[in-house]
Formats: structure tokens, C-alpha cells, sequence
């Protein structure tokens, strides 16, 4: 066989790669040159010694459930970072009717993969791994458990998921480089026939990344009901006294085990589907509904694997600035599981439109409007817990008011989409598109927010810039009610959605959700370069108790953790070099 | 007591809705049966959300303003009754919005089931058209004094029954006309249908907006038809023309008919086999368990 220029230059990139992946390996801290030393995320990596590698090597093979969970939080951001982009280029383009902003850039074909990659991105890549990282973090601390039950299968977890990424938006970078794989185009519902049906190497490519990132998912959640369950000491943390977020996190676990199976199995259906000729949802098989069945049998309970989590979240966090504790601590755990469970007889309010029988209909009409109840009980508890508080207005404090203004809004306009008849109009236009945004930022996105905020003098050990966490705040609340009231009305008008063009009547509004995105926009970047700088240079914490949580009796067990390590840093503190005594590193 | 204070204001914001509820009387100008149905549940709904959304917020604001500055937080106490009260008032609010859209569901108009349509289409005074979806386009099949015709606008009669038999040759597509209240996804290998009486008032010139609601490709977003509404009248002597025309047509000579000044092509033997399929297809969908 004759050796091609191409193989003999590939082999010569790899080997290039790999002295170039060993110089780095080598770096034994390789941000020394900022000011603090130190510097990158979490403990400072100064030194390194046998169970704890120095440089990039300690976050390449790092089994740590505190290391991985801000590898998982760093993934998060960078996904949010595009799908961030990729819908302020929608915006952009939808705020005149006709095609020309990404006319030149490849027209109606570029907004639908937007669109599909920026449903993907934020949902499976941005609001989940999030998710993962503060519970990774946080969870063994809060259950008094040494690690997380697995922690090797916790690095796999996480390690899949860049991979999957790559895959999933290798369609909008291949074709820069003269590979012809395009992105994606199919929606992220992926309805067949249209997916079984669209050509192009690109949608099996980004259906490999979608399976993977199932993988990634589902170990997590193995991880964590094993960690809750059996890493939980029992004596300091009975079942009784188990936090709300970790029971949320126990919650979620458990609707992952049960759901994201039937999405592997169905994507599987559908790569076999493209790929090897079989008929698993042709015309005359099961067909379309069938898929429809599967995806949102998994795609339901997806929704409140999102949000379940995000809630247990602002159930945390409110009552520490509101200076007493959670009203209705066991009603708010009984909706939790409530919620759960119902999450499985949902699905098919998703397709009222597709003249399924009237009388099934009716039935998931009942489950749906009953799974507002322990909803709504939950929005009664917060606000029942800020009454008679006293109130400390911090970032994660907003950020968690925030998140209950968005959800009423988002919740009671769910509860109009279970009602039958006015789904049947409101069905995919932006109504649907209004209402699930208000869930996805205003609420999942805003207690995301407000737990990186709440945990940042964990994690980093410095405090975030308040003047730039306020500016983010009131931008993205502010930008966010504009952005999505405005899609609501659009939807009300009847414009459907995932349309690149649109008529002239609906400019106005479409004109408005711009604006509102742009002010999102700003804040966002406030949010992203608040992190990045407060992380390296940020104001020092002084003490185990930044927000002054002993006052009210509300120093968790996280806390408790920070501050004897704190102690035994100071303990320890010898003055072997600058960054020694600087840091606050103490494994 | 403050905690009174918030259980008073809740129960006052229930009583509240009581006028909106009241006042929210069937949409006086809705365009069709259907979407007077729908207009009232969505006008209701308004009017019962729209209060308790303002409240819950208005609450919400008014305990971190309140509460903002306090100089301590009371301790909290279990209330176990507040709990159930507010449990028991959600549900009571829910199972109305329940009993309002079953009570729209009811209607045929609204919900029609397989039975339902074939029955309807069964009746001789109704107006059937069967609305086929491309990638990315509409044609709409019509029959009139035996005679098959095409159309690519959706012509409909105002104070008539009128059924929409819809399908798709390839990917989902769904009819979506807002103005009239009407959506339903279209599938390839299933029949779906649409039943409605358009009101006269909504006889005008201006064409309706057909919108493909359902992600099909590039195609999607301009894949639009119009939709004319005529009184009687004007809608039998639109068919009988087009009819007409379609049988001349065909009696010509069916290799070339290029005069497509209207927007009608005479497929009359290519749509007769596309009826028949159909139908076929509607028998096994109706033999087969319709969910």
C-alpha cells in the first residue's frame, strides 16, 4: 500500500500533539504568570505531589468530585456561551422579515441549524452539566460522604461529554475546513420522517453526539442516588435531615434512570433507521407517531429532570437570605417526588395537534393540570418563606426571587398549553416558544445564576464583583420579560415558530424580542467576565462564612467543610514560598 | 398578624376573580365555530390567570419590599392548614381550567375523532376538501358535481360544514390558519381531519393565512397558502367553474394543458387515484387503534 502524503502528515500533526500535550503535562502551574499565583479554578495547584498532579495533568486525570464539578460548571459556560450566539444570530436575523442577515452566511439551511443546535445546546449541554457540576460539587459535601460513591465513572461521565459536544457541533466547523459535513438542520425534536429522511453525513454525526451525551447523563445519575443513598453518613445526615437540593438531585436520578433509556433506544431506532435500511418509523410501520411517542415519553420528564433540580436550588438558597428556614420543608420534598412521578404521564400533551384520540387526550389534559398543583404549592412556599424575613438582597438572592417572578409567568402559561382547546392554536407557534423560555432562563438559567453566586467563595474562594452580579441581575430580568412577553404575543398573533422569514404584521414584536435578547446579551457578558475575573483576582474570603450563616442558624454542611478547611489551612500554613501562604489549597 | 394578612390577601384575590369571570362572555365576533369554542376557553382562562398572575406577583413584590429592611426574620412555623388551604384552592382553580377545556372538547369542531369526520363527510351538505402537503407546498383536492378538481388556495364556504381531510406525501407538515382557529398536523400514511363552520362574517376578499406550523425543512418558513373565505354563493359558482373548466380540460385532450391562467390544473386522473388511496388509507387507520 502506498504511503499517502495525507497519512504521513496526519502521523506527523499526532506526534506534534503529543509533544505538545507532554510540554504542557510538564507546566507545573501553567497560569503562574498572573499577579496571585495560583490562579485558575479552586484550590490552587502550586505544588504537586503523587495523589494530586500539578499543572493541566491534575484537571486531565482528576477523580475529585470538587475538581470535576468546575469542570462540569466550566462546560456549561462554554456551552452557554454558544448557545448564547447562536440565538442572538436568530435574533438578529428575525428582527426584519425577509433573509439577509445570514443571507450571505448560508441563509434559511444556517437558521435551522441554529435553531436545532441552540434547542440541543442549552437544554442537554448548557443546563444539565451545569446542574452536574454544583451537584458534584456540592452533594458529597452537603451528605457528609467522602467523594461521590464512583468517583472514576464521575470522570468518565464528564469526559464523554466534550467529545459528544464535538460531535454534536463538528456541522458548523468541518465545512470551514473544506469537510463536507454539514450541521444538523432537523430541529431538536427530531420528528421523522424529516430526520430519517434528511441527507447528509452531518445529522448522524450530531445523533452519535446525542447518544453519547445520554451515556454521559445517565452515569451521572447513577452516581448521584448512589452517592445520596449509600455515601450519605448516616448519623450526621439522616434521611430526615437530607438538604432539598440533594433530595431534588435523588429526584432527578431517579426520573434519568427511567427516561433517558427510551431516548437512547429511539435514537438508536433512528441511526439504524438512516443507516441500515430498517423501517423502524416509515410510513407504514409504527411511523411518526411513534417517534413522537418515544421522544416525548423521554422528553417530559427531561423538562423536570431540568427543572426539579433548579428548584431545589432556590429552595436552598432563598431561606439563607431571607433569615429563616424553608416554610413547608416536607410539603415542598412531597411535591418534589409528586412532580416526579407525574413527569411520566405528560407526554403526550406534545401532540394534541396530531388528532390522537380525543379521549386520551383528555386524560393527559388531567395530568398536566394536576402536575401544576405541587408547582404552584412550591411558588406559595417561597414566597411564604420571604414573609416575616428579613431579607438580605445578595446576587444569589435576587437571582432566586428572580427565578419565582419568571416562573409564575412561565407556570400559569403552561397550565393555558394543558388546556386542550387552546393548545390546539397555540401549538408550535411562539406562544410555546414564550412560555418554555420563561421555564428554561427565566427559571432553570436564573437559579443556576444564583447558585454560582451562592457557592463562588466555595469554589474559588474569592468573592464575585457585586456591582457587576447586580448589573447582570437586573439586565437579564429586565431583558428576559421583554424578550419572552413579546413571543408570548407573538404567539397570540398565530406566528408559528422555527421560521427563518416571517410576514410584515409580526415585526413589531419580533423587533422588541431583539431588543429584550440584546440586554440579556449584556448581562450575560457581565455574568461571563464576573467569573473569569473574580475567579483570578477577585476580593479574598475572609472567613468560613461569607454570608454570615450562623446568624440564623443556617451553616449547612458545605460550609461547615469550607471553614475546617480553612482552619486547617491556616493551621498548616507554613511560609514555604509566596503562593503557599497565599493560597488556601489544603488536601 | 401578618401571616393572617397574607391568607386575607390571597382569599381577597380569589374573590376578585369572580367579577373577571363573570365578565368574560362569549367572544362576540369569532370567525368560526371552532374558534369561538377556543376563544372562549382562552378568554376565560384570561380572565382567571391574568388576576392570579398579578397577585402571586404583586404579593411576591410586596414581601421584598416589605420585608427588605426588617430588622428580624421571625423563625418559621409549620401551618399545616395554610398549606392544604392553598394545595385545595390550586386544585379548585385547576379543575375549572379542566372543566372549561372539556367542555370545549366536547364538540366536534373542536376534537374531531376518526367517527366523528367520516360521519360529518358522510352528510351530503358538506363541504370536503382534502388538503395534501409537500415539502414545501399546498394542493387542495376538491370535488364538485362529480368532478375532481385542484387548487392551490383554499377556497371555503362561510356557514357551511366543512371538513379538512389532510395529508402529507413526505415529511410532517401542519395546517395552521390562526385567524380561524384551525390547526392540525399532517402526516404522511395517516389522515387527520379538520371539521368547521366558518361564521359569514368572516366573507372577505383579503385572503387568510394557511402556515405550515410544523418543522419541515428549508422549506418551512415560506410555506404558506391562502385561505378565501366566499359566502355560498360565490363559493358554488367558484367550484362549478373550476369544475367546469376541469372536465373541458380533460375532454380536450389530456396530454398538454399549459393555459394555467387561473390556478387550477386539471389532474383529474392522477387525482382520482389520490382520492382512492386515501380512502383506503382512512379504512386502515380506522381499523387500527387511532392513538
Amino acid at each position: 500500500m502506498a504511503v499517502s502524503p495525507e497519512l504521513v502528515f496526519s502521523v506527523l500533526m499526532g506526534l506534534l500533539l503529543l509533544v505538545v500535550a507532554g510540554w504542557l503535562t510538564r507546566l507545573e502551574d501553567w497560569q503562574a504568570y498572573t499577579p496571585v499565583g495560583g490562579g485558575g479554578y479552586g484550590e490552587s495547584t502550586g505544588h504537586g505531589h503523587e495523589e494530586k498532579p500539578a499543572g493541566l495533568t491534575r484537571w486531565l486525570t482528576t477523580v475529585d468530585h470538587k475538581d470535576l464539578g468546575i469542570l462540569y460548571s466550566l462546560f456549561g459556560i462554554v456551552a452557554f456561551a454558544w448557545g448564547g450566539i447562536t440565538a442572538m444570530l436568530m435574533r438578529v436575523e428575525l428582527t426584519t422579515p425577509g433573509m439577509d442577515f445570514l443571507a450571505s452566511f448560508g441563509g434559511v439551511g444556517l437558521y435551522n441549524a441554529l435553531l436545532t443546535t441552540h434547542g440541543i445546546t442549552m437544554l442537554f449541554l448548557f443546563a444539565a452539566p451545569l446542574i452536574f457540576g454544583f451537584a458534584n460539587y456540592m452533594v458529597p459535601l452537603l451528605v457528609d460522604a467522602d467523594d461521590m460513591a464512583f468517583p472514576r465513572i464521575n470522570a468518565i461521565a464528564f469526559w464523554i461529554l466534550p467529545f459528544a459536544t464535538i460531535l454534536m457541533w463538528a456541522g458548523f466547523f468541518l465545512p470551514l475546513v473544506g469537510i463536507d459535513i454539514q450541521a444538523a438542520k432537523t430541529s431538536w425534536t427530531l420528528y421523522t420522517p424529516l430526520s430519517s429522511t434528511m441527507q447528509g453525513t452531518g445529522v448522524d454525526v450530531f445523533l452519535l453526539g446525542f447518544h453519547l451525551s445520554g451515556f454521559s447523563t445517565t452515569m451521572g445519575a447513577i452516581n448521584f442516588i448512589a452517592t445520596i443513598v449509600a455515601e450519605r453518613d448516616s448519623v450526621s445526615v439522616p434521611w430526615s435531615k437530607l438538604d432539598i437540593f440533594s433530595w431534588t438531585i435523588l429526584t432527578q436520578g431517579g426520573l434519568i434512570l427511567f427516561a433517558f433509556p427510551i431516548l437512547t433506544a429511539a435514537v438508536t431506532m433512528l441511526l439504524l433507521d438512516r443507516n441500515f435500511g430498517t423501517m423502524f418509523f416509515a410510513g407504514e410501520g409504527g411511523g411518526a407517531m411513534l417517534w413522537q411517542h418515544l421522544f416525548w415519553f423521554f422528553g417530559h420528564p427531561e423538562v423536570y429532570i431540568l427543572v426539579l433540580p433548579p428548584m431545589g436550588l432556590v429552595s436552598l438558597i432563598l431561606p439563607k437570605f431571607a433569615g429563616r428556614k424553608l416554610f413547608g420543608f416536607k410539603f415542598v420534598v412531597y411535591s418534589t417526588l409528586a412532580i416526579g412521578i407525574l413527569s411520566f404521564g405528560v407526554w403526550a400533551h406534545h401532540m394534541f395537534t396530531t388528532g390522537m384520540n380525543p379521549r386520551l387526550t383528555a386524560s393527559f389534559m388531567a395530568i398536566s393540570l394536576a402536575i401544576g398543583i405541587p408547582s404552584a404549592v412550591k411558588v406559595f412556599n417561597w414566597i411564604t418563606t420571604l414573609w416575616n424575613g428579613k431579607l438580605r438582597m445578595t446576587a444569589p438572592m435576587l437571582f432566586s426571587v428572580g427565578f419565582v417572578q419568571n416562573f409564575i409567568i412561565g407556570g400559569v402559561t403552561g397550565v393555558f398549553l394543558a388546556a386542550v382547546p387552546f393548545d390546539l392554536v397555540m401549538q408550535d407557534t411562539y406562544y410555546v416558544v414564550g412560555h418554555f423560555h420563561f421555564i428554561v432562563f427565566g427559571a432553570i438559567g436564573f437559579a443556576l445564576f444564583a447558585a454560582m453566586y451562592y457557592w463562588f467563595p466555595i469554589m474559588t474562594g474569592r468573592m464575585y464583583d457585586r456591582r457587576l452580579a447586580l448589573w447582570h441581575f437586573w439586565l437579564s430580568i429586565i431583558g428576559g420579560n421583554i424578550t419572552f412577553i413579546a413571543m408570548l404575543i407573538l404567539g397570540y398573533g398565530g406566528m408559528p415558530r422555527r421560521y427563518a422569514t416571517y410576514l410584515p404584521q409580526f415585526m413589531t414584536w419580533h423587533a422588541v424580542a431583539t431588543v429584550g435578547a440584546f440586554i440579556m446579551t449584556f448581562g450575560v457578558v457581565a455574568f461571563i467576565w464576573n467569573i473569569w475575573q473574580s475567579a483570578q483576582y477577585g476580593k479574598r474570603v475572609d472567613s468560613g462564612d461569607p454570608w454570615n450563616l450562623k446568624q440564623s442558624d443556617q451553616f449547612t454542611n458545605e460550609w461547615q467543610w469550607y471553614e475546617g478547611k480553612r482552619q486547617t489551612m491556616l493551621a498548616d500554613g507554613g511560609e514555604e514560598d509566596a503562593d503557599d501562604a497565599e493560597s488556601n489549597a489544603a488536601d | 398578624m401578618s401571616r393572617k394578612r397574607l391568607s386575607s390577601v390571597l382569599a381577597m384575590g380569589l374573590m376578585g376573580l369572580v367579577p373577571f369571570v363573570v365578565a368574560a362572555q362569549p367572544a362576540a365576533a369569532a370567525s368560526s365555530v371552532t374558534s369561538q369554542y377556543i376563544d372562549n376557553v382562552s378568554n376565560l382562562l384570561l380572565a382567571v390567570a391574568l388576576p392570579i398572575t398579578i397577585i402571586v406577583e404583586g404579593v411576591l413584590f410586596y414581601a421584598i419590599w416589605k420585608f427588605r429592611k426588617a430588622d428580624e426574620a421571625k423563625p418559621t412555623q409549620e401551618n399545616r392548614r395554610l398549606e392544604i388551604t392553598w394545595t385545595a384552592a390550586t386544585a379548585v382553580v385547576l379543575l375549572f381550567v379542566g372543566l372549561v377545556a372539556y367542555g370545549a372538547m366536547g364538540s366536534p369542531y373542536v376534537l374531531p375523532s376518526q367517527e366523528d369526520s367520516q360521519q360529518m363527510m358522510e352528510q351530503p351538505d358538506t363541504t370536503v376538501v382534502h388538503v395534501d402537503s409537500y415539502q414545501w407546498s399546498w394542493q387542495f383536492h376538491y370535488q364538485h358535481d362529480g368532478t375532481n378538481f385542484t387548487s392551490d388556495k383554499l377556497v371555503l364556504p362561510a356557514e357551511k360544514q366543512v371538513v379538512l381531510r389532510i395529508t402529507s406525501r413526505d415529511v410532517l407538515h401542519a395546517v395552521h390558519i390562526p385567524a380561524l382557529g384551525l390547526k392540525k398536523d399532517a402526516f404522511p400514511a395517516r389522515t387527520t381531519y379538520i371539521a368547521t363552520e366558518i361564521n359569514e362574517d368572516s366573507v372577505r376578499e383579503e385572503p387568510y393565512v394557511l402556515y405550515c406550523a410544523e418543522f419541515c425543512g428549508a422549506g418551512h418558513s415560506s410555506m404558506l397558502a391562502d385561505v378565501v373565505v366566499k359566502n355560498q354563493t360565490a363559493y358554488e359558482q367558484w367550484a362549478s367553474e373550476q369544475a367546469q373548466q376541469a372536465r373541458e380540460e380533460a375532454s380536450e385532450s389530456s396530454g398538454s394543458q399549459s393555459s394555467s391562467d387561473s390556478n387550477t390544473t386539471n389532474t383529474t386522473a392522477t387525482n382520482e387515484t389520490a382520492m382512492n388511496a386515501t380512502a383506503a388509507n382512512e379504512t386502515a387507520a380506522l381499523a387500527a387503534p387511532s392513538a
